[in-house]
C-alpha cells in the first residue's frame, strides 16, 4: 500500500511538471545560415527581442546555404523539424505546396500584407494564405567606386556601360583595374542581371516576370552578352573563382577602380575601416538609375506539434513582423526593412538613396530567385559562366540558350 | 574447408546492415531517376525523361570527361609517387618519423579552408608565379588554374598532395611486411635493388596496392569538396565532375530527379571500370 | 610471404664494397624525401604564416611574406571566439563532441572491419566473394545521394539526430573499407596457421584475438589512420545525423568558415583549420612511435 501510494504521489508530480512546463514555455528552433559577422548580428536582434518576450531560443546555424537546406531537408523528412527556417523566397511555394509549411494566422499575415510590397507577398502566398515573413529587401544593383581612382581619371563613377567602357580605357592606362571582378557563377549571374538590367527596366520585367520568350532571345538579350562579353577585357587575369571579397578589397587597396554588387557589400568597406563619401562611395549600378533590384530574406514556418514550439512559432512570427524590430534589425544588417511604413532617418545615404527609388512600386524589380526555380536559376549560372569563360561562344547563341530556359515550363 | 557457423553468423549482420544502408537507398535513387521529383521526391513515373535530359546537358559532358582525366591522373601519379616516398622511406633512413608525418599531414587537412590556400598558391596574381615573377624571372607563367583546358590538372596536383602520404604510408605498411628470407635471396643472385623492388616485390604487394587504387578510386568518386574548394568547378564549368553535378542538382537546384539520374550514371560507369578488375584479383586471391 | 609480420632489414647484412656506391645514391636519396617534405609543406606553410598575421597585413601583403609579429589572436578568437551563429564559443564547443563521436566510432568500425574481413579470407563460406563484392560497391556510392532515404530509415529506427545514431553511420560507411583492408592483410597470411590452430580446438573468436590481431598491428594503424582522419573531418554526415547537441566540431568550423556576405577573416580561418587538424596529426605522430615498435616486436619474434 504504502509503495503504491509513493508511486501514485510521483506520477501526480511527474505529470504536474510534465503538464506546467510546455504550458509556459514558448521554445523557437531556428535554422539559418547566418554565421559571419553582420549577418550573426542581425540575426541576434530576433533573437534578443524574442527571448525579452520570454521565449527559448535554439539556434540552428549552418554556415552555407547548401548546407543548411540540406540540413533542413533532412530535418523535415526525418519528423524533427525546425519552427523557422532563413530562407530563399523562391523555396517557399514549394514547401508550402509540399504540405510542410504552417500558415501565419490570420492578424499577421493581414499586417504583412497591408505594409510589404505587394509583389513580394504574392509570392510567398498560396491558396489565400501567407507562408513566410520576409524580413529584409537588400539592394543588387550598387556600384561600390574608388573615389580615388576616379578622382585620377577625373570622371564621376559611369551612369551607362558605354560611359564605362570610355573610364576604362583611362583607369587602366592609371594602372587600375577597372572592374573588380570574382568569376564565380554567382558573381557572373549577379552582373549579368545588373547588365540585363541597364539594357532597359522593362525589358527585364519582360523577360524575368512576364516570361517572354521572343525578348528572352531578341536583340535587347544579344545586347546583354555583347556587354558582358566587352567586360572580360577589364578584369584582372586573378580574377576567376576569386570570393566577392576579395574583390571588393581590389577597390579597397585602390588596386581596381569598382565593383558591382549588393548593399552587402558595404560592411567590408567598413571593417576595412574606410569612411563611406570619402574613401568610397555608393553609385547605382551603370544604366539602373531608374529601378531597385529586390533580393529578400524571409522565414517560413515548418509545422511543428509540441505545444510549447508551437507557441514559440507564433511569438517568432510577432517578433519578426514589429517594425520596431525590423528597424533594429536594418541598421545592424545594412539593407532596408521590409515594412514600407517604417521610420529610416537613421539609416546611411546609400540606403536612402534606395528607399526613395523602393518608393515607386514601378522600379521595384525582382531578382531571379523570385521568378525562377532553383533549376533553371542554375541553368543562367551554368549558361553565362560559360559564355564569360568561353570566347568562342557567340552572344547570339547565348541568347539563344536563355531563351530556351526561360520557355522551359515542363517543371 | 568446410562451413562455419560461426563465421556465418558474423557475417549476416554485416549484409543485413548492408542492404539497409546501401542498398535499399540505390534502389530508391535508381527508382527517383524515372521520376520528376523536384525538391522532394515525388512518385510519379516520368520515364527516362531525367536521362534524356543529363544526355542533352553540356555541363555533364564535362563533368563526365573530367572525371576520367581527373581520375586516371589523379591514381597514376599518386601511386606513382606514393610508391616511390615509400620505397625511399624503406632504406632505413634517419628522421623517418618526421619525414613520414610531413608527407602524410595534408590527409588530415580538412579541404574546406585548404583549397584556400591552394588557391592562393595557384594564382597567379599573388601565388607561385607572382613568387618567381619578383624573383626575377618575368616571364613565367603558371596560370593553369585561371585556365578553362589546363584547371582539371591543377585539382590533380591537389588531389596527388592530399592523398600519396595515404598510398606511401599503406604501401611502406606492406614494404615491412616482406620476409626477409626474400632480401637474402636476392642479395646472394646479385639482383640490382631497384629490379627486386620492381619485379620481386611490387607483384608480392599486389593486395596492397589494390587497395590503394580502391583507396583512390573512391576519392575521385567523392572528389567533391576539393572541387569545391579549389574551384568551384570553374572557370565557367571546366572542372566540374560528376560529384559536384550531383550534389548542385540535389541540394542548390533541388531538382533530386536529375540528381539521382546523374548518380545512377556515375555509380553504373564506376562499376563498369572496377568490377572486372576487382572480382579477377578477388578470385586470384581468395583461392 | 610464410610469415608476414617479420620485418625487411635488407641492409643490415651488406657487404662493405657496396656501401661506398650506396654514398651517392643516399644523397639523392636525402634530397628526394627532403623536396618531397618542402613541397608537401607549402599549403600549410601559408596557412600558417597566414594565421599568424593580422587583417590589413593580408590585404596588403603577399601569400608568402612573414608576419610583421606574432600575432596570436587569430588561434584565440579561432579557438573560443569566433561566432558560429548566435553561439561565440569558437572551435571549442564542439571539439568535445568530435571526441564523444571519434573514439565509439573509430573502434567500433575497425573491430567490424577486422571481424569481417578476418571471416571473409580465412574461413571458407558459400556466397563469400558476392558478399566483398557487394559490401565494395558501397564504398563507391556518392553518399549525399543517399541521404534522403538514410534519414527516413534512420528516423523509422529512431536513431536519427542521436549520437548513437551518428555513431552507426561512421561504423556503416567504415565498412567497405575497413573490410577491404583487413581481409587483402589476412588473405596473405596461410590457410595453413588457422588449421593448426583449429586441430589445437582453438574457436572463431579465439583465433581472431590470440592470433590474428596480434599480428595485424600495421594494418591497424593504417586503419586508425584513415578512420580517425575520415570521422574527425567528416561534416555532413554530423551535420544531418548527429543531431543538435552532438554537432562535431567541423560545423562550427565550416560555419566560421563558410561566409555569406560578410567580412571574411583569413587569419581565424587558417588557424580555426590548422586546429581542426591537430587532433588526426596528433594520432599520426603517435602511432608512427608504435608503427616501428610493432615492427620491433616482430623482429624479436621473427
Amino acid at each position: 500500500m504504502q509503495y503504491s501510494r509513493s508511486l501514485l504521489f510521483t506520477i501526480a508530480i511527474c505529470s504536474t511538471i510534465g503538464a506546467m512546463g510546455p504550458a509556459s514555455a514558448q521554445t523557437a528552433d531556428v535554422l539559418h545560415y547566418w554565421t559571419s559577422g553582420g549577418e550573426s548580428a542581425g540575426m541576434k536582434v530576433f533573437a534578443d527581442a524574442f527571448k525579452t518576450r520570454g521565449g527559448t531560443w535554439i539556434d540552428s546555424a549552418v554556415g552555407g546555404y547548401d548546407d543548411a537546406r540540406a540540413s533542413a531537408l533532412s530535418r523535415i523528412a526525418g519528423g524533427n523539424p525546425p519552427s523557422a527556417l532563413l530562407d530563399n523566397i523562391g523555396d517557399v511555394q514549394a514547401l508550402a505546396e509540399q504540405g510542410v509549411l504552417s500558415p501565419l494566422d490570420p492578424a499577421a499575415a493581414a499586417a504583412a500584407t497591408a505594409h510589404m510590397p505587394g509583389f513580394l507577398m504574392s509570392k510567398v502566398s498560396r491558396e489565400g494564405k501567407v507562408f513566410a515573413i520576409p524580413v529584409d529587401i537588400g539592394q543588387a544593383n550598387w556600384t561600390w567606386y574608388s573615389t580615388k581612382a576616379f578622382h585620377d581619371i577625373g570622371a564621376p563613377p559611369p551612369a551607362t556601360w558605354d560611359e564605362f567602357f570610355v573610364d576604362a580605357k583611362k583607369l587602366k592606362e592609371k594602372g587600375y583595374i577597372p572592374l573588380a571582378f570574382g568569376g564565380q557563377p554567382w558573381q557572373q549571374a549577379g552582373l549579368f542581371y545588373n547588365i540585363m538590367l541597364s539594357v532597359g527596366r522593362d525589358f527585364y520585367k519582360k523577360v524575368l516576370v512576364d516570361r517572354d520568350v521572343t525578348a528572352a532571345g531578341g536583340p535587347e538579350m544579344v545586347k546583354t552578352f555583347e556587354t558582358m562579353r566587352k567586360l572580360t577585357a577589364y578584369v584582372d587575369p586573378g580574377s576567376p573563382g576569386r570570393k566577392w571579397n576579395d574583390a571588393a578589397n581590389l577597390v579597397i587597396t585602390n588596386k581596381a577602380a569598382m565593383q558591382v554588387m549588393g548593399d552587402w557589400a558595404k560592411g567590408e568597406f567598413i571593417a576595412a575601416g574606410l569612411t563611406l563619401g570619402k574613401d568610397y562611395d555608393c553609385a547605382l549600378a551603370p544604366g539602373t538609375q531608374d529601378a531597385f533590384l529586390m533580393v529578400v530574406d524571409l522565414f517560413d514556418f515548418p509545422t511543428v506539434t509540441a505545444p510549447e514550439m508551437v507557441k514559440g512559432q507564433k511569438l517568432l512570427r510577432d517578433v519578426l513582423i514589429d517594425p520596431a524590430v525590423q528597424v533594429a534589425f536594418s541598421k545592424v544588417k545594412g539593407s532596408l526593412p521590409s515594412r514600407l511604413d517604417v521610420d529610416v532617418s537613421g539609416l546611411d545615404s546609400c540606403l536612402q538613396k534606395g528607399e526613395k527609388i523602393l518608393a515607386d512600386p514601378q522600379a521595384q524589380v525582382p531578382n531571379f530567385e523570385f521568378v525562377f526555380t532553383a533549376d533553371e536559376e542554375g541553368q543562367v549560372k551554368d549558361l553565362v559562366s560559360k559564355f564569360w569563360s568561353d570566347p568562342g561562344m557567340t552572344a547570339v547563341d547565348a541568347a539563344r540558350q536563355f531563351s530556351q530556359i526561360v520557355g522551359e515550363t515542363s517543371k | 574447408m568446410r562451413r562455419h557457423k560461426t563465421a556465418e553468423f558474423v557475417i549476416v549482420p554485416t549484409i543485413a546492415v548492408v542492404f539497409i544502408c546501401f542498398y535499399a537507398p540505390i534502389i530508391w535513387t535508381i527508382f527517383i531517376s524515372f521520376t520528376r521529383s523536384g525538391m522532394f521526391p515525388s512518385y510519379s513515373f516520368s520515364g527516362l525523361m531525367q536521362y534524356w535530359r543529363l544526355v542533352g546537358t553540356e555541363r555533364w559532358h564535362t563533368a563526365f570527361l573530367n572525371m576520367f582525366v581527373f581520375g586516371v591522373l589523379f591514381v597514376g601519379f599518386a601511386l606513382i609517387l606514393g610508391f616511390l616516398l615509400a620505397v625511399a622511406l624503406d632504406q632505413r633512413i634517419r628522421f623517418e618519423g618526421f619525414f613520414r608525418t610531413v608527407l602524410l599531414y595534408p590527409l588530415s587537412m580538412s579541404f574546406i579552408v585548404t583549397g584556400l590556400a591552394w588557391q592562393w598558391l595557384l594564382n597567379p596574381a599573388m601565388g607561385l608565379q607572382h613568387l618567381v615573377r619578383e624573383a626575377g624571372w618575368d616571364n613565367f607563367l603558371f596560370d593553369w588554374i585561371i585556365r578553362p583546358d589546363r584547371a582539371i590538372y591543377t585539382i590533380v596536383l591537389a588531389a596527388v598532395w592530399h592523398s600519396s602520404g595515404l598510398v606511401m604510408a599503406i604501401i611502406l605498411a606492406g614494404l615491412r611486411g616482406v620476409d626477409r628470407d626474400i632480401w637474402r635471396a636476392t642479395q646472394v643472385e646479385g639482383i640490382p635493388r631497384w629490379r627486386t623492388y620492381l619485379s620481386i616485390i611490387l607483384p608480392l604487394l599486389r593486395p596492397v596496392v589494390l587497395t590503394c587504387v580502391v583507396l583512390l578510386i573512391i576519392n575521385v568518386v567523392r572528389s567533391y569538396d576539393l572541387v569545391v574548394a579549389m574551384t568551384n568547378g570553374g572557370p565557367g564549368n571546366a572542372t566540374d565532375v560528376p560529384g559536384k553535378f550531383v550534389i548542385d542538382m540535389a541540394f542548390e537546384r533541388a531538382n533530386i530527379g536529375q540528381a539521382s539520374a546523374a548518380a545512377v550514371i556515375m555509380l553504373l560507369t564506376v562499376i563498369a571500370a572496377v568490377m572486372p578488375y576487382f572480382y579477377l584479383e578477388t578470385r586470384r586471391t581468395g583461392r | 610471404m610464410t610469415d608476414n609480420n617479420s620485418p625487411a632489414f635488407p641492409f643490415a647484412f651488406s657487404a662493405a664494397q657496396a656501401r661506398r656506391r650506396r654514398c651517392g645514391s643516399r644523397i639523392a636519396l636525402y634530397l628526394f624525401l627532403s623536396g618531397a617534405a618542402v613541397l608537401f609543406s607549402i599549403p600549410l606553410l601559408i596557412m600558417v604564416l597566414t594565421s599568424f598575421k593580422s587583417m590589413p597585413e593580408i590585404r596588403q601583403g603577399t601569400i608568402f611574406s612573414l608576419p610583421a609579429a606574432l600575432d596570436l589572436s587569430a588561434w584565440v578568437k579561432a579557438w573560443s571566439g569566433a561566432c558560429t551563429g548566435l553561439a561565440c564559443g569558437g572551435l571549442s564547443v564542439g571539439f568535445w563532441n568530435s571526441v564523444r563521436i571519434l573514439v565509439p566510432s573509430v573502434v567500433l568500425s575497425i573491430l567490424a572491419g577486422a571481424l569481417n574481413g578476418y571471416a571473409l579470407a580465412l574461413w571458407r563460406f558459400r556466397g563469400a566473394h558476392a558478399v566483398l563484392t557487394a559490401l565494395m560497391l558501397g564504398a563507391f556510392i556518392p553518399y549525399q545521394v543517399i541521404l534522403y532515404p538514410l534519414v527516413k530509415i534512420f528516423s523509422f529506427l529512431h536513431l536519427y539526430s542521436t549520437l548513437p545514431g551518428i555513431i552507426v553511420i561512421h561504423v556503416v560507411f567504415g565498412l567497405p573499407l575497413m573490410t577491404m583492408l583487413f581481409r587483402n592483410f589476412y588473405a596473405a597470411i596461410p590457410a595453413e596457421l588457422v588449421k593448426a590452430a583449429r586441430v589445437d580446438g582453438a574457436g572463431f573468436f579465439r583465433i581472431f584475438f590470440e592470433i590474428m590481431l596480434p599480428m595485424s598491428t600495421n594494418i591497424l594503424i593504417v586503419a586508425l589512420i584513415l578512420q580517425t582522419t575520415g570521422i574527425w573531418n567528416d561534416y555532413l554526415l554530423g551535420l544531418i545525423f548527429a543531431g543538435h547537441d552532438n554537432q562535431p566540431m567541423t560545423v562550427q568550423l565550416n560555419n566560421i568558415v563558410t561566409n555569406g556576405t560578410g567580412i571574411v577573416e583569413y587569419n581565424v580561418n587558417m588557424a580555426a583549420t590548422v586546429l581542426t587538424a591537430l587532433p588526426p596529426l596528433a594520432v599520426y605522430f603517435l602511432s608512427g612511435r608504435y608503427f616501428v615498435r610493432g615492427i620491433a616486436s616482430g623482429a624479436v619474434k621473427g
